[in-house]
């Protein structure tokens, strides 16, 4: 106000110096109460004309110096006027809000109140100071202001505005920006509106978003550049432009997608529609949101509120894919997203941008590149880290989920590496919790690695990513004892038709061993990637050989190779017709795999049984010289075939000796004469327990055919003679313990042929004897077809009992121990009893065979020493 | 044939040779451990009674073992620990065998050291660790009087109270130092 009065005083100063001036003077005061008078705001109409008096004083006020002078005070006019009008109901609408809030605490659809309430009174507060904005700006035109005083004027009319909404002062402060909160809401009801606008009525193709759908369903390289190249204004303008034309073919097609994708929509959280809310009404409705808009672009509010605005689109992204996106694997869900984003939130956004009269449609194109490049990437992001957290489950599914694999891949593409390590560790954390668990099948294991192996393959070429997953698998499948059975048995197991590994096995791409050679004449060489770890072997993390990584897990092929040798034998003794052909071919593919020499005593083994069939057809042909002469004095059949094994090739065999029928007995010692025929020199060493038997009992009232191992013959043989027996007399009979007896005597109890009387007293059951459905034991085969082999563990057990004596001494002689000295000293003195000796690498094994002995009180553990007792 | 050549020809075999020698001096080196090792296997499953012995830590040429005296003999009961030290050329040289356990004997003077003609000029390659043991397991029994080291003991020899005295004493006093 003191430059006003100086500026008085200067103008009257010239005034005085000229009478003309003077006159003058008078008039312009004269004038500028007339119209400052007319220019109070409250009392101002636009649609009022202007009074005759006014203009003319106006046009007096304009020549003269003043009329700067009278824009100046006309704004700290409207600013004062700005905060009369408007504070008390700002005030208010607080107040109300918070009084809102607490009274609908508990209220279940709470949520829906507040939209409503806020999208009602923002509108109201909007328009009402989107008239005042207007009443005030309207007298500037009128005095022809200049362009910097109206940009004056919008600056400080912007300025109290927004001030005033983002009030600081008490008790609102404590409120985290309760304006930017309400506008979020308020947007966030029209988007909604608008997408289900969108969702329930497709624009057709004339409309601008349309085009985007059509781009989104080309090919995955296209859609891609839409999600990701879009960087430049003429892609853009292709997007939004309205040349429609050339898009017109693509309609069926894409109205049949769109039905296609119906069903995803459904889960949509929102439904107004329901709500008895008719088409048009949301038509209208964001045919106001779009004029809301434009006063609010006049009122600079969409600038200031870009946060709120930002904030919403990223919650709506994250939203639709926790509601859409996550566990749907099977589903291109990227592209289903990417086209909503297209189809729905920019031309949303387009709405706000556009209403903008201030804007050019170049600008506004630029905003929105800005715009949807930023959301792109965010919803990247945020679709990433939802596919990464369940990507467990994307594993489990695969080969369905390949479709959310791409998805990842094209995500991962397009984000920092950061998130490969990410992935990584997420996948880390659900493979401890959800996999390496004792409660999971070693074969699930297995397979789930396998999934894992085809799914990061396809994520990360480099197999980087692969290597990183692997150690827990390693360290866990190395505390399965079971884990290379599981492996060999389904490589063994032919039955299964789609069994995978089987198929991979023979996608040999190069034995096993080879990989630690470095081929340094190979053009095609690449050196491991930035971030590979220690453990990264290049080729066999590159080459896609399933069963070669498999192998890998296991510290070394041997473990393997004894697997294959233990189950190759139970598959081949229990052949009966001594054909080998399928063993061969497994064989064959092994040797591809581990090598010949590995190999070897597998091939030796079924060499044996073919050997057998020979061996077997001399013995009982004429060319047997005994056979001849046994056939010339009866015509008795041999009823015996024999299987040959050298005993060094094979592993050590599970045999409980036990005398077989006498007849049976004769029939062994014929075999073993004709043997000695064939292969002078050698013994026949019967494995009594092995074999099969096919029997037939003709009982009173039925006839029962079985394959059962000797002994049971060997019981039930002894049964035709003698309808009862005592259990010990059998056992003499049979010369085995009665315990194990009584124990085969429930075979044929199973199958009620035997019964126990009382006592150990048996009895054979001539007429089946009626069982309560409800006693009936299941029947298993398994006892039919025991174990013949020793297990691994069985082996191992047995190779440590040779070290026992090692230990025994080692540790009379020097005394207490630590398990580590035992183990070094073991290593470096034993002389290994077999090529593969367990000892040399297994601390582990040692420390169990340790304790054992501990458990068996044959040495006593003491402050970490072991002694001898 | 020129002159150079022959002299070229024949640095190349002296090379050959040095190399040959410090080859077979590894393979010694080597088949000594072996033998040490099948030795020790061979006493591991023979299991001879009184008898056992075995490397100290993990160097295969030191053993310690133990001999329980022969049944019937002063020395029944009494159970001596020796060490055993193999030579890298062995087994063309004998190892050295010590009591540890102080062992009041004929042939075994205060510091252990043993008079065995065996271990002596007798040695031959034939004998292993389970042949020495066994045989000063039977040396205990049946002294050599006649070329003693310990000549009070070789006197003694004929008063078995006596002796067993002094073994007792000996046995007892050696196994408090341990």
């Amino acid at each position: 106000m003191e430059s006003l009065e100086q500026q008085w005083s200067k103008t009257i100063l010239n005034l005085n110096q000229n009478k003309e001036g003077l006159e003058g003077l008078i008039e312009a005061t004269k004038a500028w109460s007339v119209v400052a008078n007319w220019l109070n705001p409250n009392d101002y109409d636009i649609n009022q004309e202007i009074p005759s008096d006014v203009k003319e004083n106006l046009q007096i006020l304009i020549q003269t110096p003043l009329a700067n002078r009278l824009v100046e005070w006309y704004l700290d006019v409207v600013c004062r006027n700005f905060r009369e009008c408007f504070d008390e109901k700002l005030q208010q609408w607080r107040e109300t809000w918070v009084q809102l809030q607490k009274d609908n605490v508990k209220s279940p659809d709470k949520d829906q109140i507040f939209e409503n309430w806020i999208c009602k009174t923002y509108i109201d507060f909007i328009q009402s100071i989107y008239s005042h904005f207007n009443k005030c700006q309207h007298p500037l035109i009128l005095m022809i202001a200049s362009d910097e005083s109206m940009k004056e004027f919008l600056i400080r009319y912007h300025t109290t505005l927004y001030l005033s909404l983002i009030d600081k002062s008490e008790p609102y402060a404590t409120i985290p920006s309760l304006f930017k909160e309400m506008t979020k809401v308020f947007y966030r009801s029209y988007f909604r509106k608008y997408e289900n606008l969108i969702k329930y009525n497709p624009p057709n193709s004339s409309d601008s978003s349309s085009l985007l759908l059509c781009k989104a369903k080309q090919p995955d390289e296209k859609f891609e550049n839409i999600l990701f190249a879009w960087r430049s204004r003429d892609d853009i303008n292709i997007l939004f432009s309205k040349q429609e034309d050339s898009f017109e073919n693509e309609d069926n097609s894409f109205s049949a997608m769109e039905l296609d994708d119906v069903d995803l929509e459904e889960f949509d959280v929102d439904s107004s529609l329901g709500d008895g809310m008719k088409l048009e009404d949301l038509n209208d409705q964001i045919e106001d949101f779009s004029k809301l808009c434009k006063q609010m672009h006049s009122l600079d509010l969409i600038k200031r509120t870009n946060d709120a605005l930002e904030e919403l689109l990223c919650d709506e992204i994250e939203l639709r894919v926790q509601n859409i996106c996550k566990g749907t694997f099977d589903k291109p869900m990227l592209r289903h997203s990417t086209k909503w984003l297209y189809s729905t939130l920019y031309p949303w956004l387009q709405i706000i941008f556009s209403s903008d009269s201030q804007l050019s449609r170049e600008s506004i194109e630029d905003k929105l590149v800005t715009w949807s490049k930023r959301l792109n990437y965010h919803f990247c992001m945020i679709f990433c880290d939802s596919r990464i957290s369940e990507l467990f489950d994307v594993i489990v599914d695969f080969p369905d989920s390949k479709i959310a694999i791409d998805d990842l891949i094209v995500c991962m593409r397009r984000l920092d590496k950061d998130y490969r390590y990410r992935l990584v560790e997420s996948l880390h954390k659900a493979f401890r919790k959800r996999l390496l668990i004792p409660g999971a099948g070693t074969m699930d294991i297995i397979n789930t690695y396998i999934s894992t192996i085809k799914c990061l393959r396809l994520l990360d070429s480099s197999g980087v990513l692969l290597e990183k997953i692997t150690g827990p698998f390693k360290n866990y499948l190395r505390t399965r004892e079971d884990a290379a059975r599981c492996l060999v048995s389904s490589w063994m197991d032919d039955k299964n038709n789609n069994n995978e590994l089987i198929e991979e096995l023979g996608r040999t791409e190069e034995p096993i061993d080879n990989q630690q050679n470095v081929r340094f004449n190979d053009d095609n060489w690449l050196p491991d990637p930035m971030d590979a770890g220690p453990d990264y072997k290049s080729s066999i993390f590159r080459s896609a050989d399933i069963t070669n990584l498999l192998v890998s897990l296991f510290d070394t092929t041997d473990l393997i190779i004894k697997e294959i040798q233990n189950q190759m034998a139970s598959y081949l003794l229990t052949k009966t017709d001594y054909d080998t052909e399928k063993e061969l071919t497994k064989l064959e593919l092994f040797k591809l795999r581990f090598g010949e020499s590995k190999m070897s005593t597998t091939e030796v083994m079924i060499k044996d049984i073919s050997d057998s069939k020979r061996i077997d057809s001399f013995i009982r042909s004429n060319d047997n010289p005994l056979r001849r002469n046994i056939s010339e004095s009866s015509s008795e059949e041999m009823i015996l075939h024999g299987t040959v094994i050298s005993r060094l090739f094979w592993p050590t065999l599970k045999d409980e000796d036990f005398d077989v029928p006498e007849q049976i007995g004769d029939e062994m010692i014929k075999y073993d004469e004709g043997f000695q025929i064939f292969k002078p020199r050698r013994k026949l060493q019967w494995l009594k327990s092995l074999g099969k038997v096919q029997i037939e009992l003709e009982l009173q009232d039925r006839t029962l055919e079985f394959e059962v191992a000797p002994i049971y013959a060997t019981i039930i043989h002894y049964f035709q003679q003698q309808g009862k027996w005592n259990l010990t007399d059998l056992a003499k009979k049979i010369k085995i313990d009665p315990i194990t007896l009584k124990g085969k005597m429930n075979f044929w109890s199973d199958r009620g042929i035997l019964k126990e009387l009382s006592n150990d007293e048996w009895m054979l059951l001539e007429t089946a004897e009626e069982v309560d459905p409800s006693k009936r034991v299941f029947v298993s085969n398994e006892e039919n077809c025991d174990n013949i082999i020793q297990s691994l563990a069985e082996q191992k057990a047995e190779e440590f009992k040779m070290y026992w004596v090692y230990i025994e001494n080692m540790l009379k002689n020097l005394g207490g121990m630590t398990l580590e000295k035992i183990h070094n000293i073991l290593c470096s003195v034993a002389e290994p009893s077999s090529s593969n000796s367990s000892v040399d690498n297994n601390l582990e094994d040692l420390k169990s065979f340790l304790n054992q002995m501990v458990v068996e009180d044959k040495l006593e553990f003491q402050g970490g020493l072991y002694k001898v007792k | 044939m020129e002159p150079t050549s022959t002299h070229s020809a024949s640095t190349n075999n002296d090379n050959l040779r040095k190399t040959q020698s410090n080859s077979k001096v590894i393979k010694d080196s080597n088949s000594v451990l072996n033998r040490l090792k099948s030795e020790l296997k061979q006493l591991m499953f023979s299991q001879p009674p009184g008898i056992s012995a075995f490397p100290d830590t993990d160097n295969l040429f030191n053993w310690v073992g133990s001999i329980a005296g022969p049944e019937g003999t002063i020395y029944d009961g009494l159970t001596y620990k020796v060490t055993m030290k193999f030579p890298s050329d062995y087994p063309f040289s004998a190892p050295c065998v010590q009591f540890q356990t102080h062992c009041y004997h004929p042939n075994v003077d205060e510091n252990g050291n043993i008079c065995l003609d065996i271990l002596k000029d007798k040695w031959s390659a034939i004998y292993n660790v389970t042949s020495i043991l066994v045989s000063l397991q039977s040396l205990l029994g049946e002294p050599n009087i006649d070329s003693p080291l310990n000549t009070e003991a070789a006197e003694l020899w004929a008063k078995p109270e006596v002796y067993k005295k002094q073994v007792m004493k000996w046995f007892r006093e050696s196994n408090n130092k341990m």
